[in-house]
Parts: C-alpha cells; sequence; structure tokens
C-alpha cells in the first residue's frame, strides 16, 4: 500500500491555508471563529497521518488533547462572542473599532 | 515487544507548585460557589494569595529539583525556575490589587481570582515545559484564563472587545503552535525537546527525505504562535488593543507573566534546535530581524500614543524585541562555541552567564511594570492622559513613582543604578562579547528614541499645570469611596512601595536576584532517558 | 466503468431541465410539496440559553474521551500485571474525578444547570 502521508500533508496545509485566509478575511465572529478550528483540525491531521505513517502512538494521543483544547476554547470563544452581542448588539468584527490600532 | 507500563517516580517537591496552584484554584472556586458576594470577597483574595505564595515559596526552596522531572515532560534549570519565580510574583501583584479592582467594576470575584490563579498554573507549567504537549495544555491553561481576565468586565464595551480580540488572535497563534508541534513530531519521531535535541545532534546532518524541510516549518511555526503571545513585531497588532481595554491589573498580568512564560518556553524551544548545524544562520537571522522590527516599532509607535496603557503596550513590544536579543545570541552559542574550540566548563559558564542576563532583564522589565501599572491602577482613570497632567502637584508621591518607572524602563537610570538599566547593560554585554555589536547598537539607538516618550510623560506629570476639572473624580475612584476606600489601600501602596525599592536595591545588587536558583545546575545536560519502546 | 457511471449519472442531471416541461405553481414550489405549509424563515434567532446547554454538553463530553481511554489502559492485561498499576491509576482517576466534580457544584450553584 502506498503511503498516505504526503496527500495527507497536503491536505492539512490546505485545510491550514483555508483557515488563515478565513481568519484574514471573514467579517463574522462566529466564521473566524470556525476557520480558526479548521486550522486546529489541520494539525489533527498532521498528527494522525504521520503518527500513523511512524507507527508512534503518542500523536494520536495528543489529537485528543488538542480536541479537548478546542472544546474549551469554543466554550470561551462562544461566551466571549455572547458579551460582546450584548454590549453591541452585533457580532460584526469590522465594525468594532473603539479600540483601534 | 514487551510494553510495559509503570507507575512514574514522581518528584513531590517538582510538582508542589502545581498541586498548590490547583488546589488553590479549585478551592477558591468551591469557596465561591458556596459563599455569597460579599463573603466570597472577602475569603478569595486570601485564598488565591495564599495558594501563589506557597507555589513561589516551593521554587523558592533550595531542593527544587533540577534537570527532567515527571517522565521529562518538564525540565527546570535556573532560567525557568526564576522565571516562574517572575511569574508568580507578578500573580501576586495582580491578587493584591484585585480587591480594590472588584469593588471600582463590580466583577464577579469568585471568577477573577480562580482566573488568576489557574493562568499562573498555567505559566508555570509552561516556563517548565520541555514537550509540545505539555506546553500546549499548559499554554492554552494560561490564554483562556486571560481572555476571559480580559473581558470580565460584562458592563464595559470596550473590555468586549479586547477580549475578544486577544481571543481570535490568541486562538489563531495556539493553531500555529500546534501545526508545528505536529511537523516536530513528524520530522524527529517526538515531541519531548530533550529527544529531539539529541535526535538533531546526532542525525542533523542526513536527516531522511522531507524531514528537514518539516524541522524549519516546524520551527517556523512554533515561532510565529510564540510571537504573537509574546507580542513581538509583526505580530503585536493585539497588543495594544487589549492592554486598553482589559482592566489594569490584568493587563499587568498579560504584559509580565504571560510573556515571561512564553519566554521561557521559547528558550527551551530554541535550545532544541540549537544542537542542529544548518539551522543555526538562518535561525539567528530570523530572530535578529524581529528583535529590531520589535525595538523600532514599538518605540517609534509608542511616542505618537495618547493613553498611558496604549504606549506601555508599544513600550512592552519594543521590550520583549530587547529579550530576544538574548534568545539569538542561545542559538547561535553553540556554533559559535564549536569554532572556538571552546572546553566544557566555559560553555557551561556561557550559557549560565546568559541565562543570568536575560533572568535579570525579565525580573526588572516586570517589577518595573508592577509599578507602572501599579501606579495607573492607583490613580484610576484607566490610562488617559488626562490624569497624568500635573500629576505631581495633586498626588507627589505617584508621581516620583512613576517617574522612576519610567526612568528604570527607558534604561537610563544609571544614578544610582536602577534594575532596568543593569538588565540591559548585561544584556547588551552579552551581545558585544560574541560579536553582535549590531544588533546592541541598534538596541542603544532604540532605546533613546524610547527615552523621548518616557520623558515627555515625565514632563507632562511634573511641568505641567492640573487640568481644570481635575475636581472631578477619575473612573472608579467613585466606587471605592462609597465601599469606604476612599483613600486607596494600604496594601497597594504597601507593593508599590516595595516594587520601588526593589528597583534600586537589585540594581545595586543584581546578584541576589540571580542567586536565588544559585544551586540549579546550568548547564543543560539533556538526557535519552526514553521511557518506552 | 466508473467513468460511464459518473458519466450517467451527470448527463441525467444536466439533461433533465432541459427536456422536460416547466409548468410552476405556488403549490409545487414550496420545500414540502406534501405535509404541514413553513412557518416564518429558516435563519431565525436561536435563544441565547441554547448555547449555554451545548457549551455544557461539549465540555462534559470530552471528559468522557479521557475516561474511555483510561478505561481501556486498565482492560490491558499487561498494564494490570504491573505491581501497584490500577492503585496508581485508580488515584489519578480519582484526582480527574474531584476535579470535575468541582466543577460541576460550581456549574450548578453558578445556576447554569437551570431552565429559567
Amino acid at each position: 500500500m502506498t503511503s498516505l502521508l504526503q496527500p495527507n500533508l497536503i491536505l492539512a496545509t490546505l485545510l491550514f491555508t483555508i483557515g488563515i485566509l478565513g481568519v484574514m478575511w471573514k467579517r463574522n465572529a462566529i466564521a473566524l471563529f470556525m476557520s480558526v478550528e479548521l486550522m486546529l483540525n489541520a494539525a489533527n491531521l498532521a498528527f494522525v497521518s504521520f503518527a500513523h505513517e511512524l507507527g508512534i502512538m503518542s500523536g494520536g494521543i495528543l489529537v485528543l488533547f488538542v480536541m479537548t483544547v478546542a472544546a474549551a476554547e469554543a466554550g470561551v470563544g462562544l461566551a466571549i462572542f455572547i458579551a460582546l452581542f450584548r454590549a453591541r448588539r452585533h457580532i460584526r468584527v469590522d465594525e468594532h473599532d473603539t479600540l483601534h490600532g | 515487544m514487551e510494553t510495559a507500563a509503570y507507575v512514574p517516580a514522581i518528584n513531590l517537591h517538582g510538582i508542589l507548585p502545581f498541586i498548590s496552584l490547583l488546589a488553590g484554584g479549585m478551592l477558591c472556586l468551591a469557596a465561591d460557589a458556596m459563599s455569597g458576594k460579599e463573603g466570597s470577597r472577602r475569603i478569595l483574595p486570601v485564598i488565591s494569595f495564599v495558594a501563589l505564595a506557597a507555589a513561589l515559596v516551593s521554587f523558592l526552596l533550595p531542593g527544587y529539583p533540577t534537570g527532567s522531572f515527571l517522565e521529562n515532560t518538564f525540565y527546570s534549570d535556573s532560567f525557568s525556575r526564576l522565571g516562574c519565580i517572575v511569574i508568580l510574583v507578578s500573580a501576586i501583584a495582580t491578587t493584591l490589587m484585585g480587591p480594590r479592582q472588584v469593588i471600582r467594576r463590580n466583577l464577579p470575584s469568585g471568577e477573577y481570582y480562580t482566573l488568576i490563579v489557574f493562568a499562573a498554573l498555567g505559566m508555570v507549567l509552561l516556563a517548565l515545559a520541555n514537550e509540545m504537549l505539555s506546553a500546549f495544555v499548559a499554554l492554552e491553561i494560561m490564554s483562556l484564563s486571560l481572555y476571559v481576565l480580559t473581558g470580565i468586565d460584562r458592563r464595559s464595551g470596550k473590555s468586549a472587545e479586547a477580549s475578544f480580540k486577544y481571543f481570535i488572535l490568541g486562538a489563531f497563534a495556539s493553531a500555529f503552535f500546534v501545526f508545528g508541534s505536529g511537523f516536530l513530531f513528524g520530522s524527529t519521531r517526538t515531541t519531548f525537546l530533550a529527544d529531539a535535541h539529541n535526535y538533531f545532534a546526532t542525525r542533523g546532518g542526513n536527516m531522511p527525505e522531507g524531514a528537514e524541510m518539516w524541522a524549519f516549518i516546524a520551527f517556523g511555526l512554533v515561532f510565529v504562535g510564540l510571537c504573537f503571545k509574546l507580542s513581538l513585531a509583526p505580530f503585536h497588532m493585539w497588543a495594544p488593543d487589549v492592554y486598553e481595554g482589559a482592566n489594569t491589573p490584568t493587563t499587568l498580568y498579560i504584559a509580565t507573566g504571560s510573556k515571561v512564560a512564553a519566554f521561557a518556553f521559547l528558550i527551551h524551544f530554541a535550545h532544541a534546535f540549537s544542537s542542529w548545524q544548518i539551522f543555526t544562520a538562518p535561525v539567528t537571522f530570523i530572530v535578529g530581524l524581529i528583535a529590531v522590527a520589535s525595538m523600532t516599532w514599538g518605540n517609534i509607535a509608542a511616542i505618537v500614543q495618547s493613553n498611558l496603557k496604549r504606549m506601555l503596550a508599544y513600550s512592552s513590544v519594543a521590550q520583549t524585541g530587547y529579550m530576544m536579543i538574548a534568545v539569538m545570541v542561545l542559538v547561535a552559542l553553540p556554533s559559535l562555541q564549536a569554532a572556538g574550540n571552546l572546553n566544557a566548563t566555559t560553555i557551561a559558564n556561557d550559557t549560565t552567564l546568559i541565562y543570568n542576563a536575560i533572568s535579570l532583564y525579565l525580573a526588572g522589565y516586570t517589577i518595573i511594570s508592577i509599578l507602572a501599572f501599579g501606579i495607573a491602577f492607583h490613580i484610576g482613570g484607566e490610562g488617559s492622559m488626562a490624569a497624568y497632567r500635573g500629576l505631581f502637584h495633586r498626588k507627589p508621591f505617584a508621581a516620583v513613582g512613576m517617574a522612576i518607572a519610567m526612568f528604570s524602563l527607558s534604561g537610563l537610570g544609571f544614578l544610582p543604578p536602577t534594575i532596568g538599566f543593569i538588565g540591559k547593560f548585561y544584556l547588551f554585554k552579552e551581545a558585544v562579547r560574541f560579536n553582535m555589536t549590531g544588533i546592541a547598537v541598534i538596541g542603544i539607538l532604540t532605546s533613546v528614541i524610547a527615552a523621548f516618550y518616557y520623558l515627555s510623560l515625565i514632563v507632562t506629570m511634573f511641568m505641567k499645570a492640573p487640568d481644570e476639572e481635575n475636581g472631578i473624580e477619575l473612573a472608579g475612584r467613585r466606587e471605592e469611596r462609597i465601599a469606604g476606600l476612599g483613600g486607596g489601600d494600604a496594601i497597594v501602596r504597601v507593593m508599590l512601595a516595595t516594587a520601588t525599592a526593589l528597583i534600586f536595591v537589585l540594581g545595586l545588587y543584581p546578584g541576589l536576584f540571580t542567586g536565588l536558583a544559585a544551586k540549579a545546575v546550568t548547564t543543560k545536560p539533556m538526557t535519552t532517558a526514553m521511557v518506552k519502546k | 466503468m466508473f467513468v460511464v457511471a459518473v458519466g450517467f449519472g451527470v448527463f441525467s442531471l444536466v439533461v433533465s431541465p432541459f427536456l422536460g416541461k416547466m409548468k410552476p405553481n405556488p403549490t409545487k414550489l414550496e420545500p414540502y410539496e406534501c405535509g404541514i405549509p413553513t412557518v416564518g424563515t429558516a435563519r431565525s434567532q436561536i435563544f441565547v440559553r441554547f448555547y449555554l446547554v451545548a457549551l455544557l454538553f461539549l465540555l462534559f463530553d470530552m471528559e468522557i474521551v479521557y475516561i474511555i481511554v483510561w478505561a481501556l489502559a486498565m482492560t490491558y492485561k499487561a498494564n494490570a500485571a504491573v505491581p501497584g498499576f490500577v492503585l496508581y491509576s485508580m488515584i489519578v482517576m480519582a484526582i480527574y474525578m474531584a476535579i470535575l466534580l468541582i466543577g460541576l457544584v460550581y456549574e450548578w450553584k453558578k445556576g447554569a444547570l437551570e431552565w429559567n
């Protein structure tokens, strides 16, 4: 069987790049957050494919931790979005310019 | 294949700080759930202070282990131990300012203190981490707590906005960090930095196909992630907004604690790569580039700021740029030593000297920040410059303290020597000693630019007449007066006086601080004590 | 074979709109041609409290992941043979559970589990 490492890595890199572009271009807070999650999942994919290729379990275990952290991040993130929504009544990013630098 | 799981030998003293912080945080949470609003406002500062102080004491005790512990996941050397001491000092300062901040903005005290303690736990873990997964989890414990601390003031739109920006860019940086760790795992087959170090030392010359590129990608991505957390120049855009929007104690915490922790991990991380021959030259260059960018851009942008907290944000960007000089020297050190045919004792000695210089610098930066942000907090007004016009005529002690902080931060205060000056002096000295005169000169030049805005604040405080509306109370002071804290409280005053004293005492006797970890073994005898196979 | 199958699928999808006769009327254009008529738009606002429930679910969900891994390690024969392993694992899980328990108590006392 041919190694799936290279296609997987290419896919992971693509997902990561899409995530970066999303963070830079999207204007809705939830969409921004989804882009960040995409980046984390790209990292997970890289970990799993390396772990599979090298035959080392720890890479797979690491993914569980990354997923947990992503869940915690989602919790905190949504709470922050709700707080921001309550303060401003919308979550469109480009209109938040009270603090500008 | 014999897969023998085993019960690991746990160094109890090594994890004592972790236990104390975790238990303290949990206790805060439980106590807040059990007691009412007034009760938790009274109890929680005490619990969190005790937990932080216990952790600090366990780092200060001479028996604190050096080298790897907890199955090689953590590594303690003189630098990371001093870093942890600095982190806990900054956490304690944040806690001491807590009661007043809670009253000022009517904050939920349970979450406030709990998150300070948990963030301290994350920072300490990160500063000692020597493995990518532990580092990532530690980084997230720290960051998630800080995001919430930034946005804890739910009545303020500014606070929510700052928290939002911090969260998005912080999560972005974390994703870089994880993706980078993935590539490190792929190229070196391990997430342990000690093993990666050995891998580069033994196989760095002939790595398998692709692994070399992956290792470079890994360093690049993790480095970018850490640069975000350290707010270094091209990645600093969140810093001014977050510093301005967050409440002042949290700003202090972000500016000092999180930076020291991320920096300590960066040193561990860069050390893992430093045994790789072809890596040294390009990375020294990139680190140098980022250092120069941070020093110049941070200092120039700080000049035009009209808010003290924004100014200090840009100033901290520049200060982190100075710290990167030490990383540059440390990355280049092995190849310099290889070229110079030095023996092992000199190598150990060099590393010790650089570690001492950089930990002194970090300590200086933290103490001065405690003084500067502490006074900004003490007089209130959320950093607006109007509060500082003619401050000397209204609050002479606060004005003098701020002036000392500014002098010291600029590195000008050399008569008598302040810790800010001494820290910069040793840092530049190390750079010059290893033939990096160029970056030292840029550092000195940018310090001169920086002197401009530090001194202009002093001029504002001493020379200008106070504004007409100074009769009006500054933001936050009215709530304090109602709560019977009209003149501020004694604890914050004592804290500020101590910080002022330390600036001069450590400036005269820097050995007092670096001696705290003198018993630590300062070389890094990284072992391949891999436990599983 | 594969090409033929895909080709047939694509062909019939592309061609059918051109060949068929279109006689649209309001009843036909409804999302559900037979069944109850739709009410309101699909893009309705969701009550914020659902987010809270979703968050709590997410966190408890992730806790289970670790417990499963722990349980799998416990059932592994070679592990159980190591002296002290079972006791050690039990202590570790007890600490983990204690932390979760404090979190749960906190949620409970703060009223996050109530629907008012």
